[in-house]
């Protein structure tokens, strides 16, 4: 272990704070999954690497601005996941938790391989300008990217909070994942609103498939990775609550950052990992979180 | 020992042999694809132990495969330890490792444990191939020759055998009930004496050392280890594949899953990417058309198959005469002797002291009674006084100190509780659901644990129920078999809470003398009720409690008559009924509902057959009948929740049947639902709108606010608080407002009372007069009759799914139907 100086601990804190943003749009969507469906979705990695290799079609194949084709990518993204939930996870919702479980893990394994078949195992990234700029702000280094994500980050977590919170279609959603067959009976159409969460979280996953395809790069199993820091974020944060995860992407950045400035950056994840199930074993109901899913 | 039997075991004797035999006539090909299905088929069983009987699913195999392998190679290369020794070095390693990863792992329950598990497992291989001890990224290299194929496949089979024997085991013994317990709802299994931790421990143990043994024999055959492959991913992913696809909680499927997925991979051996994604479609397809895997599928096409034999399951229905009598006389505690003293113990929940400071004594051979108005803190009390809640305070039990104690230790101490809402195991049938209080709880051995369930059982009028799942009963047997798993753990004390809600008058008598005879069994009873009858006719010393606080004690007569408690509880009206004066002017005889010949069946059970009435515009129909008769399976019905499979249901000229919940309120039916299910996470005004959403217009859904604020004052004070904040009374106003937000012209209002104290129900009451009087149609549904005949215009009384009988409530008093069914039932809430 060799002991950072204060430059590199303030470099590693903001750099943790706007790689949280990043962290936020990757884990939003399972955040929502999760809250509405208690559905752990595990092929939401998956996803948000489908949505860099769409990215990365489209570029080669119209030479779009990487954050452009976002446009494209989410709404596709959204098409692709709303048959996901309507045929395979919907008849599975009277089920219990684990066949619609089991179903997304399932879907995974088919999707990573898949990936492999087009896309060849090689590591991709989305080409932009920008990717490598960095700007000098206070004397510290700040790669252009991280502040991108970092503001994309803030305007989509804001976004998808004021339409839980504020809106007719929000209110319908927070019923549909307390009680669903009380929302039903108050005139709620659940499988639809859980249709369109689905597929609002596969939107978000692309969202985060081309930032951090920008960002960093990635393989067909990168989505695990993704899957995993999701985790982490969604249960220090609170289930469903979308200021909690937001909350606890920025720590998780935070935590990763630092602990990589100490004990060497091949350990970030392994950090972020421990401090997740030391958190939980102690909390079981996440930092920000008020009460357990069972 | 039955024919069939031998020769099963004789077939799987000489299947064993010819197995063991394999080196001596098979070819290396052929011994290759045996030690990988066997490898496959010992993981795979593995995890079916803990996800089958425990559900608890872990996305963690590779890091005991992982840990098991390091270990094996670490011994081997350093030690130079044996073959065997070197494998068995590698389980208990994994063991190890569980012992340790237990204690945080199991604070996660259900989903979190699946996340854990697959951050410890992601964890563990992101350390591996970081670290540069034990070999860092070049991994370790066994010492001496690799074992040959034959003796690696011989291996793995012996271990696949271990796999399969103990998930055998598990299957009939007391640790499968517990785990399977667990499974069901973890919080029960607890309060019925089940070691929850230990119960879970031993399987994940279990489990653990045979995949680290699976990771040692790898080791062996491979010759060195790295972090990529012991740790990769794959090890958890083909083993779930294998499980889930052959069948998980069984004892065959796992091996058989094994089989295809090896099989599989064999015949795709150029295109590995293909295989793994086949193999992904093949699991979701057996999700989605065989639940229970290939196995499971088979058992059930083949009818012949005996099923497996769970510990709960009866042997030979009826084969021994069963007695209704109490159990052998038992030693009772001298009476009068303490046997359970509270000292001000309390309980706050989120700034609310639900139970504030009550002190409790509970004699041997007393009946208590525990009453007081709604959130007066009866149930938490019960929490408390059971383990299943901590708080502040301390409690004492047959002369000890039990404060610190958890459920299961209290349960196992002899005290027996019931929930107010069944809990009962879903997934266990109402035998093994005793089976499992008996042998945890009671802690008696098989044999003797069935004969007193079925004992318990003939008591409580389940026997004919022993081998039903307890899901598909309904409310009053869900009761029933409450009281009965709390008798199953051999109770010194019992805790009943609300059994007697919703039972009508010839239910309630049945009861009473239930409990009263339960006297010379148990050494004391505290009851939580608010069917006085029941209180009056049972309880030797009566508790009012009121905010937390116990508000008068005493004689349960002389308690009932303080003026303190009519005033708190039972209402400035007493209770008596109010009929309340409506306008009739918007009444007509043209029919608004039209219910004709409807049929409705929950699974293979008829719950309504051929039941036809009408409602007129503005005219309140009272539905009436005995649990179970079908009131709320007819609201269900109407409003769209279940489908009905005969008959046509008419609304204003627009078919209804077939119509989904959602379709049928925008119709103009809106169903106030039994239970309240009021929404936590909004607030009291957000739950009002999400009633309203068949109206797009602002001013339109602010007026339809203000006219249900203008009915209950209350709602539009705390317009702004969580629908959880509310009281009861409160509660049942707001699932009242929301129905009434779509504007219906036609509202169910399915059990408003149920619950809820006496002067709460008068209000409520008046209010529904009001609504009717503004020309809404409704339909009552009512277990207090009274109630139902003061308000209605026409009746209706349901018995077994029929209409037994309609017309005015004068002609529905006269009649000795009703009068049979319900005589004196109105007293039973009432003094």
């Amino acid at each position: 272990m060799n002991l950072p100086g204060a430059y590199e601990l303030v470099n590693a804190l903001i750099a943790g704070v706007l790689l949280g943003g990043l962290f936020a749009v990757t884990a939003l969507g399972l955040s929502l999954v999760f809250g509405v469906m208690r559905l752990i979705n595990l092929v939401h990695g998956e996803l948000i690497v489908l949505g860099a290799y769409l990215s990365l079609e489209l570029i080669r194949r119209t030479g779009l601005d990487p954050l452009l084709t976002i446009l494209v990518v989410a709404p596709a993204l959204f098409i692709i996941a709303v048959p996901i939930q309507r045929l395979l996870l919907e008849p599975l919702q009277a089920k219990g938790p684990e066949p619609a479980l089991l179903t997304t893990f399932g879907l995974s394994v088919i999707a990573q391989n898949v990936f492999i078949l087009i896309w060849s195992g090689d590591t991709q990234t989305l080409k932009a300008g920008y990717a490598t700029d960095s700007l000098k702000i206070f004397g510290i280094h700040v790669p252009v990217m991280y502040l991108i994500s970092f503001g994309i980050g803030l305007a989509l977590c804001g976004a998808v909070h004021v339409l839980v919170q504020r809106t007719g279609l929000g209110r319908a959603i927070r019923a549909s994942s307390e009680d669903p067959e009380a929302a039903a009976a108050l005139g709620v159409d659940v499988p639809r609103v859980r249709i369109f969460v689905y597929g609002l979280a596969a939107a978000c996953a692309a969202v985060g498939g081309v930032l951090l395809g920008t960002t960093f790069d990635f393989t067909p199993t990168t989505g695990l990775t993704y899957l995993l820091t999701g985790f982490v974020v969604v249960v220090l944060g609170g289930l469903g609550s979308v200021k909690g995860t937001l909350l606890g992407a920025l720590l998780l950045g935070v935590v990763e950052s630092v602990g990589g400035a100490f004990v060497g950056d091949g350990y970030r994840d392994f950090i972020g990992f421990v401090a997740f199930l030391i958190v939980l074993s102690i909390r079981p109901q996440g930092l920000f979180g008020r009460v357990a899913v069972q | 020992m039955t024919r069939h039997r031998l020769a099963a075991l004789v077939a799987l004797g000489v299947l064993a042999v010819a197995l063991a035999l394999g080196p001596g006539w098979a070819t290396d090909y052929w011994l290759l694809v045996g030690f990988e299905v066997a490898q496959l088929a010992a993981l795979a069983q593995g995890w079916s132990i803990l996800a089958g009987f425990g559900g608890v699913v872990s996305l963690a195999v590779a890091a005991f495969v992982g840990v098991g392998s390091y270990a094996t190679a670490k011994l081997s290369a350093a030690a130079g330890l044996g073959l065997v020794p070197g494998v068995l070095a590698g389980g208990l390693f994994a063991v190890a490792f569980a012992l340790l990863v237990s204690v945080p792992m199991f604070r996660f329950r259900g989903l979190y444990f699946t996340i854990g598990s697959l951050v410890l497992a992601s964890a563990l291989a992101l350390f591996m191939s970081n670290y540069n001890g034990l070999g860092g990224n070049q991994g370790i290299t066994l010492s001496g020759t690799a074992p040959s194929i034959g003796a690696a496949y011989e291996l793995s089979l012996a271990i696949a055998a271990v796999a399969v024997g103990s998930a055998a085991w598990i299957a009939r013994s007391r640790l499968g009930l517990g785990l399977m317990a667990i499974r069901d709802d973890q919080d029960v299994a607890e309060r019925v004496g089940v070691a929850t931790f230990r119960t879970k421990l031993a399987a994940f143990v279990l489990a653990a050392f045979i995949m680290g043994l699976v990771g040692g024999v790898q080791a062996q055959r491979v010759g060195y280890v790295e972090p990529a492959g012991s740790f990769a991913l794959s090890w958890t992913i083909e083993t779930i594949n294998a499980a889930i696809i052959g069948g998980v909680g069984t004892i065959v499927g796992p091996v058989l899953g094994a089989a295809v997925s090896v099989a599989l991979s064999e015949r795709l051996a150029n295109y590995p990417e293909l295989h793994v994604a086949l193999i992904g479609g093949l699991l979701i397809l057996i999700i989605r058309v065989a639940p229970d895997g290939v196995w499971g599928a088979a058992q059930r096409l083949l009818p012949r198959t005996r099923r497996r034999a769970r510990p709960g399951a009866p042997e030979q229905p009826a084969a021994e005469p069963v007695t209704t009598a109490p159990g052998a006389p038992r030693v009772m505690t001298e009476a009068g002797r303490v046997l359970l003293r509270a000292d001000g113990v309390g309980k706050t929940y989120g700034g609310v002291r639900a139970v504030d400071g009550v002190d409790l004594e509970l004699r041997a051979g007393e009946v208590l009674g525990v009453v007081g108005p709604n959130g007066a803190g009866k149930s938490t009390l019960i929490g408390l006084l059971s383990g299943a809640l901590g708080g502040d305070g301390r409690v004492e039990l047959f002369g000890e100190d039990a404060t610190g104690l958890g459920a299961a230790v209290r349960a196992r101490r002899g005290i027996g509780r019931t929930h107010q809402v069944p809990r009962p195991f879903a997934g266990l049938t109402v035998m093994e659901n005793l089976m499992v209080a008996q042998m945890h709880g009671a802690a008696k051995g098989k044999r003797a644990a069935r004969a007193e369930c079925r004992r318990i059982l003939a008591r409580c009028d389940l026997l004919e129920f022993a081998g039903v799942p307890a899901s598909e009963l309904g409310l009053l047997r869900l009761k029933r078999l409450e009281l009965a798993r709390a008798l199953a753990v051999a109770p010194r004390i019992l805790l009943l809470d609300e059994i007697g809600a919703g039972l009508v008058e010839n239910e309630l008598r049945e009861l009473i003398s239930l409990i009263r005879s339960l006297r010379d069994e148990v050494d004391a009873i505290l009851i939580v009720e608010h069917v006085l009858d029941v209180i009056r006719e049972c309880c030797d010393r009566l508790v009012v409690l009121d905010r937390g606080r116990v508000l008068v004690s005493g004689n349960p007569a002389e308690v009932l008559r303080d003026e303190q408690v009519a005033t708190v509880y039972l209402g400035t009206s007493g209770g008596q009924e109010v009929a309340p004066p409506r306008s009739r002017a918007a009444r007509t005889d043209r029919p608004v509902l039209d219910v004709k010949g409807v049929a409705a069946q929950y699974g293979a059970f008829r719950a309504l057959h051929d039941v036809s009435f009408q409602v007129g515009a503005g005219e309140v129909l009272a539905l009436l009948g005995s649990n179970g008769a079908g009131k709320t399976t007819t609201a269900r019905t109407l409003s769209g929740m279940l489908p009905t499979s005969q008959g046509e249901i008419w609304f204003d000229g627009r078919r209804v049947d077939g119509r989904r919940a959602h379709e049928v309120v925008r119709l103009g039916i809106a169903h106030c639902m039994e239970g309240r299910r009021i929404f936590a996470d909004l607030t009291v005004e957000e739950n009002l709108l999400l009633g309203a959403r068949n109206t797009t217009s602002t001013p339109e859904r602010r007026r339809r606010l203000d006219e249900v604020y203008a009915l209950f004052e209350a709602l539009r004070e705390r317009r702004a608080n969580s629908g959880a904040a509310l009281s009861g009374g409160q509660q049942q106003m707001l699932a009242i407002g929301r129905a009434l937000m779509a504007a219906p012209r036609l509202v169910i209002f399915d059990e408003i009372s149920l619950g809820l104290a006496p002067i709460m129900v008068d209000r409520l009451y008046q209010a529904l007069a009001e609504i009717n009087g503004t020309g809404v149609a409704m339909i009552v549904i009512e277990q207090n009759v009274e109630r139902g005949l003061a308000l209605a215009d026409h009746v209706a009384v349901l018995e077994k799914g029929r209409i037994a009988l309609t017309g005015t409530p004068a002609d529905i008093r006269r009649d000795e139907r009703l009068v049979s069914l319900y005589v004196g039932e109105a007293k039973g809430t009432v003094p």
